[in-house]
């Protein structure tokens, strides 16, 4: 009994020691820089962040760079936490609506306080415009698009449809002969994925122009139209009863459905799915074409390098140089699909991979997404309303009343 | 040595007085550490939150720590807005239906495993193996099981009852609610079953001797005997379960994530997505605080209203 209960002690100290010294570093560590990196990245594109990292870390061994994954509403509040505290990444990489809620917390800093003006030539100017906030850089992009495409299944499909009303018919007869489910998987708990339906409709306007803060515009019978629409087209087994990305993703790659509507990002997916597919630019809707919205996902830097040190200013400098640099966008684009933001990547892209040409086309017919706080409540207000029309629990001639009011609502809650 | 009258006995007391000095001062020091522990991880937090839902605090200002008072103007605007009331009723319906269910199938499952059972040990190891298991990985399991498209629950469905039969079980608020309620009262059984069968076999068997000798049937020994008996061990249960359930985040944060409508919230999600979707960190401490008096004013009515019951 005395030795089980010495046993027991010793082994309740070395747990408290374990568990005390766990947060200690390795000696050697203490004589390096330490760069935190977090991310909301899909897996092709953090593989290759790896790459990139390992490189940099070679040809600088007196720095050490860690990158940490999140989910994009993790990433938003374990940052803001952090950044509260005066802890955290030094850099978080997310899409540009994220730059405005950040920018509204003094979360992050303008960009060319460490990089200088002259960095930002060599990237293109309506990614810069996406992330410039009250004339200053928050962010740099490293990559243009987030825009939604037309994915068909090569197999199902002989020719992509150019209108909604052709796609409609041309899998009306697949549906007849029972090899279809749906005519278009695409997601259906996000309002970023209907957003295209809605601008055939709107225009792609959300806010009441010459705002500022932003003031949205949602009431409009152009919304009602739009949600009579969408409503048929979920009555009628067009689009999923309901799906998540997965489901979506699963309905295309089980040939469920012969089209899909994701971004760049799918490309990689569908690869690895085997499937002979296509891609194309969105169809039009009663002859109006349907406008995704456009962003850019951007590296931004957090409040806390204000107190760094100038060693650990320069080491930051240096990374997203190189992660931003020519090379590493190419790299980088393979895996995500999207367009470069440095011009001479965008043109090498092209030249390699026809793809980028269909993006740019869609992109020439997009509506930009404002970086501002605003926006990021607007998604939340309309995934809600979305949510209660697609179960019937409003009506279509409510649906922009009520997008109206929970925008309003939100952003009042925002600002306190 | 001459020694004056009482001598011995006032050295007994003064030394039994001594010694249980020396025992009180080793009880405090070995509550000082857990005291300390409580008012770090409990009594500052609770004090900063009421502090805090008196104040603006919101994204913008939140790093100034400039956070101007505002008196009750967040209690104001909570008790103004439809929407308390609507997640308030649907707190309570949740509460109330899920330690219904506990209570009802664990002590149903109690006095089942309280009886000779072939196999007892497997049938009771497999009924607590939810109570075993992350809440986290049983509400992403549910998830999957209600699936809109690929669930098992929606193709079982479908294939007794046709395509129509397929339920919106986490996008319509009304169904994320009853999936929600599906999987906690799953998860919660265990919990009660085993208090519950704990105190059953607690109970003297002689009292069903008896009984059976009075010629009482078995709902009559239920209710005339296990039931009463039972209360001394249910109350904390239920008690702690209720508490327990009113501030139950995961199951239902989990289902419905982000895409619920506010009609599926309770209490406690919908001060979460105040606090961290919508930055409102003053407005989400006042809810906070509203539900903690809740809680508390019910737990010391519960208690005194069995003590009463208890009296008679």
């Amino acid at each position: 009994m005395k030795t089980v209960r010495r046993l027991l002690v010793f082994l309740s100290i070395i747990l408290f020691a374990m568990t005390a010294f766990s947060g200690c570093k390795l000696l050697e560590d203490d004589d390096k820089i330490q760069i935190v990196i977090w991310e909301d990245e899909s897996d092709s594109v953090r593989a290759v962040h790896d790459e990139i990292i390992e490189e940099f870390t070679k040809a600088n061994p007196d720095i050490i760079v860690k990158r940490t994954h999140y989910e994009l509403q993790d990433l938003k509040s374990n940052f803001i936490n952090a950044a509260m505290a005066g802890h955290g990444p030094d850099l978080v990489i997310g899409p540009n609506d994220v730059v405005g809620l950040f920018q509204s917390g003094d979360l992050i800093i303008p960009t060319e306080e460490l990089m200088g003006e002259e960095f930002f030539s060599r990237f293109s100017k309506n990614a810069l415009d996406a992330v410039n906030i009250n004339g200053k850089q928050y962010a740099i992009p490293d990559r243009n698009g987030n825009e939604l495409l037309l994915f068909y299944n090569k197999e199902l499909i002989d020719k992509p449809a150019s209108s909604m009303e052709e796609l409609i018919e041309q899998t009306h007869v697949l549906k007849e002969e029972g090899k279809i489910q749906y005519s278009i998987a695409c997601r259906t708990d996000e309002p970023f994925f209907f957003f295209p339906f809605q601008s055939a409709f709107t225009g792609g306007k959300v806010f009441k122009e010459h705002t500022i803060p932003l003031e949205p515009d949602l009431d409009t019978p152009e919304m009602t139209e739009f949600a009579r629409y969408i409503k048929k087209l979920h009555k009628d087994r067009v689009i999923p009863r309901a799906g998540d990305y997965n489901v979506a993703k699963a309905l295309f790659e089980e040939g469920k459905a012969p089209y899909y509507i994701n971004g760049p990002w799918a490309f990689v997916e569908c690869d690895n799915a085997n499937m002979d597919w296509g891609v194309t630019v969105l169809p039009t809707i009663n002859g109006n074409p349907m406008k995704p919205s456009s962003a850019v996902k951007a590296v931004m830097v957090s409040v806390v390098i204000e107190e760094a040190s100038e060693a650990k200013k320069e080491a930051l400098i240096k990374y997203i140089d190189f992660l931003t640099s020519k090379e590493s966008q190419l790299k980088l684009s393979k895996a995500h699909g999207q367009l470069p933001t440095d011009k001479e990547a965008a043109e090498e892209a092209m030249i390699l991979d026809p793809i980028y040409e269909i993006q740019e086309a869609q992109l020439e017919n997009s509506v930009a997404t404002p970086p501002y706080q605003e926006m990021t409540k607007t998604w939340d207000a309309m995934r809600d309303a979305q949510m209660e029309l697609l179960t019937g629990k409003i009506k279509p001639e409510d649906y922009g009343r009520k997008c109206q009011e929970k925008a309003i609502q939100y952003i009042k809650d925002l600002q306190g | 040595m001459r020694v004056k009258k009482g001598y011995y006995n006032n050295l007994q007391i003064k030394s039994a007085k001594g010694s249980f000095n020396r025992e009180k001062n080793k009880i405090l020091l070995f509550l000082i550490p857990t005291v300390l522990v409580m008012l770090l991880v409990v009594v500052y937090p609770l004090i900063f939150e009421i502090v805090l839902s008196f104040k603006r605090v919101v994204l913008q200002n939140l790093r100034s720590w400039n956070w101007p008072n505002v008196g009750f103007d967040n209690y104001n605007r909570i008790f103004q807005e439809p929407i308390f009331y609507k997640v308030l009723g649907n707190t309570l319906l949740w509460t109330v239906i899920n330690v219904a269910c506990h209570v009802f199938f664990g002590m149903g499952l109690a006095l089942l495993l309280n009886r000779k059972l072939p196999g007892k040990g497997i049938i009771r190891l497999i009924l607590i193996l939810p109570w075993a298991m992350p809440e986290y990985i049983v509400a992403l399991t549910w998830k999957g099981l209600f699936n809109e498209e690929f669930g098992t629950i929606n193709v079982v469905l479908k294939a007794i009852f046709g395509s129509d039969a397929m339920l919106p079980w986490l996008s319509d608020p009304k169904y994320v609610f009853i999936a929600s309620i599906i999987a906690n009262v799953w998860l919660g059984i265990p919990f009660i079953m085993m208090v519950c069968l704990g105190g059953l076999q607690s109970i003297d068997k002689e009292y069903y001797e008896a009984a059976e000798v009075d010629g009482a049937s078995n709902w009559q020994k239920l209710k005339n005997i296990t039931l009463p008996l039972l209360k001394p061990v249910m109350t904390p249960a239920i008690i702690l379960g209720s508490v327990w359930t009113f501030n139950k985040v995961n199951i239902i944060y989990i289902m419905a994530g982000n895409n619920v409508s506010d009609d599926a919230h309770i209490l406690v999600t919908y001060a979460m997505k105040k606090a961290f979707n919508n930055y409102n960190y003053s407005y989400s401490a006042a809810f906070a605080v509203i539900i903690f008096l809740i809680l508390a004013l019910f737990s010391s009515s519960f208690i005194k209203a069995q003590k009463m019951n208890q009296v008679r």
